[in-house]
């Protein structure tokens, strides 16, 4: 097989990913665009997700990449550019959370409030499910009622759930990416997981409109 | 495989962690058991839920590119930026402080720094003035009550240890300890027993006398103050006229 016509290995990735580090060092001004357009929506993803909150998650993606191309030169490559960025995720949008919690933890509702007061099935008082509703409304309300239910779980399981379902991250990087044991993701997840399926166990019946 | 071998790997089976063989058995289970399929079927739902990708907002992405190129500026200027940021983020890290702490906080600070400066009495210990007081002999009336005739300062210094020294050394057959703080109109009150003597009725006396003596003076001070008071009183048992 020719050089020209080789299909790509993970290995071409991985000096791509080199290379960016390289340009980003160097101050390229097309690398950071290139480094932006790589991954904000990874960024921005996880950081929605596991702030559950729209204006926070964009502040957390500026603030990231601001570090990112801050401290690009203080990179060392013990581990992969995006393991680095999503740590750097990672610790801004739990510094968000501290501050967050700080501030606002009272204001925020129990999904059992509505479950104590004893009207039925529906916790909270999120928009009503009606199965002739349109496909888009009900993902709409899902994502609703999944950024409630997420905000139940603690900071941790948040994490290692949504990098794991949504990433599609390993125990392995989880692990490295959070700096806890591979025992302790597994948990984490176990946990987050069964949490959600408690709270969005009635929720799932819209899934097949 | 069972159900109870199914639960625990429930996770690692979703994603996809376990070794080809494992899958298939794991798979085997699912298909043959109604309520483990169930519960993986809730927990695929979820895992369907969160792996729902979200996209940086179009409108976004120019503002925040603008920014973060703002924010590769010449060394002095990002690093007076950053440390705006850092003091931005502490300011807002810190608890928002009520309307009610704000305006109770410049009071109390403004009183706590006027006591301070104007040398306000209970912050300046060393201006408390020790005396010995004795209780010449007293006489007992005819109903048997102890007659104190007065009290008259023995001794007063600043240092404490030489005025218990110098109490110690006083004839006694009945000892009383006090505290008894002149009031601003010149007499002095008890304000507490530290040594009781063998008669409440001598106590009882004593106090009435500090009640009615004058204290003009006291020691250097200018103005009143708590004075500790050693008294080593002889007592003359039936010496009454």
């Amino acid at each position: 097989m020719s050089e020209m016509t080789r299909p790509i290995s993970p290995e071409d990735t991985f000096n791509q990913g080199d290379r960016l580090v390289v340009s980003l060092q160097e101050g390229d001004e097309r690398a950071f665009a290139e480094a932006f357009h790589l991954y904000k929506d990874m960024v921005y993803s996880l950081a929605y997700k596991v702030l559950t909150n729209k204006a926070e998650a964009l502040d957390v993606t500026q603030e990231v990449f601001l570090t990112v191309f801050r401290k690009i030169g203080s990179f060392r490559a013990e581990c992969s550019l995006k393991t680095w960025i999503y740590r750097v995720t990672i610790s801004h949008a739990a510094s968000r959370n501290r501050w967050w919690k700080r501030r606002f933890w009272s204001r925020t509702t129990s999904l059992d409030l509505g479950l104590q007061s004893g009207n039925g099935t529906r916790p909270l008082d999120l928009p009503g499910r009606n199965r002739s509703a349109a496909r888009e409304c009900y993902s709409k309300e899902l994502r609703d009622v999944l950024s409630e239910s997420l905000r139940q779980l603690s900071f941790e399981q948040r994490v290692a759930v949504v990098l794991c379902d949504l990433e599609g991250r390993t125990y392995d990087e989880i692990a490295e990416v959070t700096g806890v044991s591979i025992g302790t993701v597994k948990s984490r997840i176990a946990r987050g997981r069964e949490k959600l399926r408690d709270l969005l166990k009635d929720f799932r019946g819209g899934e097949s409109l | 495989m069972r159900c109870k071998d199914f639960r625990p790997r429930i996770h690692e089976f979703l994603d996809a962690h376990l070794s080809a063989s494992e899958m298939a058995l794991m798979e085997a289970h699912r298909a043959n058991c109604d309520r483990c399929n169930e519960y993986y079927q809730d927990l695929h739902f979820v895992r369907q839920a969160v792996s729902e990708k979200i996209f940086l907002p179009e409108s976004s992405v120019r503002s925040i590119l603008a920014r973060v190129s703002e924010g590769k500026r010449p060394l002095l200027l990002t690093w007076l930026s950053s440390l705006r940021s850092k003091w931005v983020d502490f300011r807002r890290d810190l608890e928002p402080a009520s309307f009610w702490a704000k305006a109770g906080a410049l009071p109390i600070s403004m009183v706590f720094f006027a006591l301070l400066f104007v040398n306000l009495a209970p912050i300046r210990v060393e201006r408390i003035a020790y005396l010995i007081v004795s209780v010449p002999p007293w006489t007992v009336d005819n109903a048997g009550t102890p007659v104190v005739l007065s009290v008259e300062v023995v001794q007063d210094s600043g240092k404490l240890a030489d005025l218990v020294d110098t109490a110690w050394r006083l004839p006694y057959e009945d000892s009383l300890a006090l505290v008894a703080e002149i009031k601003p109109e010149g007499h002095a009150e008890i304000d507490r027993v530290l040594e009781f003597p063998r008669s409440y009725a001598l106590l009882d006396a004593v106090g009435s006398t500090l009640r009615e003596s004058r204290f003009e003076k006291v020691g250097d001070l200018a103005r009143p103050f708590l004075i500790y008071s050693f008294q080593k009183i002889d007592v003359y048992e039936q010496q009454g006229l």
